[in-house]
């Protein structure tokens, strides 16, 4: 650059092809979380959803059903405060809480210093529940092996033409609090048909934390993904 | 909006690539987001304005976005397609796999270096 003016005198343009995902460095070190999980043969879920689909109450039902054949541990992603990790912590199961500070999402990197708080406790099945929001944890992988979103009936059965990402890039597609249909204008087979659309092989499960209905698949898929 | 910590991310990126290359600053970057990437794309040019403030390599630089539509692969046929509607194979009639449309990507950019 010109030192008298500032002008571009003695300078030239230069593109770069890169081709290069923006994320590269969270996909790397979702690549090392996932690496760390296999070592030490744990499976990794990730919960995604809005805030208030029953994530929380979810977890507290699943470790009820499998704590007994299944060791379990939690990392609980919010924006502020303990309490999703108290649920937990009342069932007797290894949590850690991560408060992002307001962010919308967990990343690669808080998963990998939760997992490290971890480091003591002897666990086959981890559950990370991510920040409840459906549109920015899609795009951050963490290194699970199942990523899992969910809609609970009264969101309404449209809610995958809404928010394609979160299905594009989900293994399973859980619909919760079911024990609600009666009262909501709540079309499965839609809810079910549109997501489909977007991702087709996804496994979608319909289930209530509450009544227990729809569980027992759920909690199979788990103990194989373990076991199997 | 985690357009912002994506552009800090795609910021970062580029800025090492930037000393690498000598460069005085950053002319053009040019990003590519699939259809199914769940970015917004009005969000991530208003994080990249805000990004641009405080960046001085960044100063000058213009933002073009390209968008990827979905693409899916047949298991059985291994071809790839483009749905118009549900992704099933126009062959096989076989629900597809993603294959493309979740990309978040810096493609291309342009600096200014000593010539």
């Amino acid at each position: 650059m010109c030192e008298h003016c500032g002008c571009e005198a003695g300078l030239k343009r230069k593109e770069i092809t890169l081709e290069k995902n923006i994320l590269e460095q969270n996909e790397h070190l979702a690549s090392k979380n996932r690496k760390h999980f296999d070592e030490k043969g744990i499976v990794a879920i990730n919960l995604i959803s809005a805030p208030g689909s029953g994530k929380t109450s979810l977890l507290e039902a699943t470790i009820a059903q499998l704590r007994d054949e299944i060791p379990l541990a939690v990392i609980e992603g919010d924006p502020e405060t303990e309490r999703d990790a108290e649920r937990i912590r009342r069932q007797g199961v290894p949590v850690v809480q991560v408060t992002t500070g307001g962010a919308c999402h967990l990343d690669a990197v808080q998963v990998h210093r939760a997992f490290h708080q971890l480091e003591k406790e002897k666990f086959r099945l981890l559950f990370i529940e991510n920040v409840g929001n459906l549109l920015c944890p899609s795009a951050f992988n963490l290194g699970e092996h199942l990523r899992v979103v969910l809609v609970s009936v009264p969101e309404g059965s449209d809610k995958p033409a809404k928010y394609p990402a979160a299905f594009y890039k989900a293994d399973v597609f859980l619909i919760t609090k079911t024990d609600l249909l009666p009262y909501f204008d709540f079309d499965l087979e839609e809810a079910k048909s549109l997501a489909l659309k977007i991702n087709p092989r996804l496994r979608v499960i319909a289930l209530s934390a509450k009544s227990g209905q729809g569980l027992e698949e759920w909690c199979q898929l788990l103990r194989d993904l373990v076991f199997g | 909006m985690h357009e912002a910590s994506l552009v800090m991310a795609m910021g970062e990126e580029i800025a090492r690539l930037a000393k690498e290359q000598g460069a005085k600053k950053v002319l053009r970057v040019v990003v590519s987001f699939g259809q199914w990437s769940g970015i917004e794309k009005e969000a991530f040019c208003f994080a990249f304005e805000a990004f641009k403030k405080d960046s001085p390599l960044f100063k000058e630089a213009d933002l073009e976005i390209e968008l990827i539509p979905a693409v899916y692969f047949c298991p059985l046929c291994q071809q790839e397609f483009s749905p118009e509607e549900a992704p099933l194979c126009p062959r096989c009639k076989l629900p597809g796999l993603p294959s493309k449309g979740g990309e978040l990507e810096i493609k291309k950019v342009e600096f200014l270096v000593e010539d």
